[in-house]
């Protein structure tokens, strides 16, 4: 009797414990890298970039706070979104700038020719 | 696509309220992937395309799935949708600096090509550094003396201060017109953008200036009329909030300072 109720308590707590699971570390891990990438390369100093950028964050903020109130799957999608932001918000910053280096060696070669 | 709304058209007009409507992300991935999809990203950067196809199967998948479930939760058809948008997007960033920096990289040969030309033809003797150094790029007069502005994009390689090889025909030329300055002191100073740390800018732009000068030096001009600074992003020249002011603001200047009076 005694050891049913044991077992009974040790299955309750364990499906507890199983519903306020974590998103998995590497999909945390890879959203705050992202984040962290787009933050240190500058892209904040581009409009556009630091428009995905700040979603990238509030997105990151969101999925950890679903995380812990139990919400993983969903959680993990919310995190997935935030590193797309955040991937976006590199590559245009990256984009913007290759542009303005081409439109400045294009206008040096119109001096010369 | 067409041949999976129809079934949903009409089940929808069957049962309305039955079949889930097609998410607004859902929507918008599609329009989005097919306007990219149909640019040069489809060539220029088809794996990042392929990403972005994978992840829209997977939402369609998704909606597919679900569409017929009574009171089924559609946030995560919304978010693979707006993961599948997103991809697309950076696909289509992706392609555009490649062929942003392809283009530059032809242009740059052109450049070369251009400057060599220009140092094919005889000088023009003149006293006035003003005039033998306006013949080069964008020139300025200001307290620190006469200013001739380079583009950093141009002279040296993002984040580094190795000399680029397209820079050296001009810096060449520059080196013949400074030499000429009988009695004159330059300096040479490096800035940039506000992107990144101080203390990561002023090394940068002082290493950069470093560089400038030594090959000025190894060109013939004199060591000790010639010094360097490096300023990091202090004196912007342009806005540093937008890529075109920060592309001007990375820079170096070669400065002929006043005759000492």
């Amino acid at each position: 009797m005694c050891k049913a109720l044991m077992t009974a308590i040790a299955i309750v707590t364990l499906g507890a414990c199983a519903s306020v699971r974590p998103v998995s570390p590497e999909r945390l891990r890879a959203s705050e890298q992202a984040v962290q990438n787009a933050t240190s390369t500058g892209a904040d100093r581009d409009p556009d970039g630091a428009k995905y950028l700040a979603t990238a964050r509030s997105q990151l903020a969101e999925g950890k706070k679903l995380s812990g109130s139990g919400e993983p799957a969903r959680a993990e999608k919310v995190l997935e979104r935030a590193e797309v932001d955040a991937r976006l918000a590199s590559a245009v910053a990256r984009e913007n700038a290759s542009k303005a280096d081409l439109k400045q060696t294009a206008e040096m070669l119109k001096q010369l020719q | 696509m067409k041949t999976r709304l129809i079934p949903g058209i009409l089940l929808g007009a069957c049962a309305a309220g039955c079949v889930a409507e097609r998410p607004k992300e859902l929507v918008d991935a599609h329009a989005t992937y097919n306007r990219v999809a149909a640019g040069p990203t489809a060539t220029v950067n088809p794996s990042g395309l392929a990403d972005a196809k994978a992840e829209l199967d997977r939402a369609d998948k998704s909606y597919e799935d679900h569409k017929y479930m009574q009171n089924r939760d559609t946030d995560f058809t919304r978010d693979e949708g707006y993961i599948a948008m997103r991809k697309a997007q950076l696909a289509e960033a992706e392609a555009n600096a490649m062929l942003a920096s392809r283009e530059k990289a032809r242009l740059d040969r052109d450049l070369q090509a251009a400057l060599l030309r220009q140092q094919a033809k005889p000088a023009v003797k003149a006293d006035d550094a003003a005039q033998r150094l306006g013949n080069m790029g964008p020139v300025r007069q200001d307290e620190r003396g006469t200013i001739l502005t380079l583009a950093g994009s141009i002279v040296f390689a993002t984040g580094q201060y190795k000399l680029r090889n397209e820079s050296l025909p001009k810096l060449n030329q520059i080196a013949v017109a400074l030499k000429d300055l009988n009695g004159r002191t330059f300096l040479v100073e490096g800035y940039t953008d506000s992107t990144g740390s101080d203390a990561t800018n002023l090394q940068l732009s002082k290493k950069r200036a470093s560089a400038v000068r030594e090959y000025l030096i190894r060109q013939g001009v004199p060591a000790d009329q010639i010094k360097a600074k490096g300023n990091g992003k202090d004196r912007p020249v342009a806005s540093n909030d937008t890529p075109e002011g920060r592309a001007e603001n990375r820079r170096v200047e070669i400065i002929v300072q006043p005759r000492p009076s």
